[in-house]
């Protein structure tokens, strides 16, 4: 390095760090934060620098030291989900594990206005309500809203009975379907949100506006907004986060299952898929032709919701 | 440990018969659950464990060595509780999978005893449609490497053999998701708000025409 370079960065660096990280009156952003580039462009060092940010502020806000990952996807790698709907129990197991996993807000007994959040949803489905219906009925041709013959409006969610499975009942956990051509992902304004090489859908959480465009968008009510600022305890934060996956969410971004892929990209079930405890779920790489996802696919009945929309989602129900 | 959970029925064990060398697979039987077969609620520390297994050594021998075999299927009445069950697996009875020489193991259709760990073995020669789910990873939960998992429970984890039904029995479920909350104003009275005002067009337009 000349004597020339060294003086200039000695002087940028203590010049605009104390600056950068102070914070602009009224909006609550540091300059750090307001110039911070998109994702996709930073280069590796920026990278580290928003890491290094990012696990600053959490510190401030949670008092918890916590280790944000940037791994990006491996080659040759598409993930896909299947869900054997005939095993499933409906016993939320894995909307509690996703919840612990990916830092999501709970109800705060103090705070009215924090807002709990789920990114799986279990319908049940009376079992009677599965026989398609007649075309008189509006079951079986009409577009959009009917699925193998459910009419998931028709479901319930906040079914709370003593034991699961009931008789006469069926169960449809709903989160995320990774499409192929996610609609979510045409309109967002500010591209916050995007798939990533091994089909995941991501949000960048520093740059979602929270115009909820894509929450309009998604035609499997998959995204859930932060109407408040998270409240997680403290003890129950996950440190190990991801920058796209589960890192602590602001007030008025969205947010989404990403398949856990602070786990996924690091060889891990998703925490859905381990806490299943009926192992209803199954989880692997679409491209490898050895995986149990290409062998359901293969040797199974196999339906995806809602395919006549055209977004080839990557999460599969299937029934032995 | 062994007061708390066997005296009541097996009675004082002088200490010169426990076991020295400790069953590894009794010790994970009684890890997963899968020993003593009603199960055990408290979290045992690894002390407590290898204390019950010093009492269990090898499993069923343990009597059944002293007892001649008797091969006539019947109802079992002064068997030990755990025992006493109605069995309707298929059309069976005990030897179609236990092994009447050596009850420590199981015994297979062609003849060949199996340990009680390689139970799969078993049920693979009725259930095999099943079976090759499973080792499709297809069917139960496996956990670890998604390259290379390994299964999470065996079989009799989820499935008792000796119940009448054993499909997975049903668990409590966890709490419902948090409604959306009410509207500010309540629809009743939205709609009570509507029909005054209704009324009073109504009433004004009647006024005019007079």
């Amino acid at each position: 390095m000349k004597r020339r370079d060294f003086i200039k960065k000695v002087v940028m660096t203590s010049a605009i760090a104390p600056v950068a990280s102070l914070r602009i009156p009224f909006v609550n952003v540091s300059i750090e934060e307001l110039t911070q580039k998109h994702f996709k462009e930073m280069s590796e060092e920026e990278k580290k620098a928003v890491i290094e940010r990012l696990e600053r502020e959490y510190k401030e806000r949670y008092g918890v030291d916590v280790n944000i990952k940037t791994t990006p996807a491996k080659e040759g790698v598409v993930w896909g989900y299947a869900l054997n709907i005939k095993r499933c129990i409906g016993c939320r197991r894995c909307v509690y594990a996703c919840v612990k996993e990916n830092n999501q807000s709970r109800a705060s007994p103090d705070d009215p206005t924090s807002n709990e959040i789920h990114w799986i949803r279990v319908l049940e489905v009376a079992q009677e309500k599965l026989e398609p219906g007649t075309e008189e009925q509006g079951i079986g041709t009409k577009f959009g809203d009917v699925v193998a013959g459910v009419v998931l409006e028709e479901s319930e969610h906040y079914y709370d009975p003593e034991k699961v499975p009931e008789d006469g009942k069926m169960y449809i956990p709903i989160q995320c379907q990774q499409c192929e051509k996610p609609p979510c992902v045409k309109v967002c304004p500010t591209r916050a949100t995007w798939k990533e090489p091994d089909g995941i859908i991501v949000v960048d959480y520093n740059w979602c506006i929270g115009c909820r465009y894509c929450m309009a968008a998604c035609p499997y009510w998959a995204r859930r907004f932060n109407w408040s600022w998270p409240y997680i305890p403290k003890e129950e934060i996950n440190p190990n986060q991801h920058y796209l996956g589960n890192r602590i969410r602001y007030r008025g971004v969205v947010e989404k299952c990403t398949f856990c892929i602070q786990r996924t990209r690091e060889g891990r079930y998703p925490a859905c898929v381990e806490a299943c405890p009926v192992g209803a779920r199954k989880f692997g790489n679409l491209l490898d032709p050895n995986s149990e996802i290409r062998k359901i696919i293969r040797e199974k009945r196999v339906f995806r919701l809602k395919e006549e929309l055209g977004t080839e989602p990557k999460f599969f129900y299937f029934m032995d | 440990m062994y007061k708390k959970y066997c005296k009541g029925c097996h009675g004082e064990v002088l200490e010169e018969f426990r076991y020295k060398d400790v069953n590894e697979a009794v010790i994970d039987a009684i890890k997963s659950g899968r020993m003593p077969p009603w199960g055990i609620d408290e979290e045992l520390s690894e002390d407590d464990i290898r204390e019950l297994a010093s009492y269990i050594g090898d499993w069923c021998n343990l009597c059944h060595k002293r007892i001649e075999t008797n091969f006539t299927p019947r109802e079992l009445v002064n068997a030990p509780p755990n025992h006493r069950f109605k069995l309707e697996h298929g059309n069976f009875w005990c030897f179609a999978c236990h092994n009447p020489e050596n009850r420590d193991t199981f015994l297979l259709v062609n003849g060949s005893a199996i340990p009680f760990n390689k139970s799969p073995e078993l049920c693979r020669q009725c259930h095999a449609v099943i079976y090759k789910d499973w080792k499709m990873r297809i069917h139960g939960r496996w956990v670890g490497n998604i390259s290379n998992p390994t299964p999470d429970v065996i079989c009799v984890d989820c499935h008792n053999p000796h119940d009448v039904n054993p499909a997975f029995k049903p668990i409590t479920p966890e709490k419902p998701p948090e409604k959306p909350p009410s509207p500010p104003i309540p629809i009743s009275f939205q709609y009570f708000a509507t029909a005054i005002m209704a009324f009073s067009l109504v009433l004004m337009l009647y006024s005019a025409r007079k």
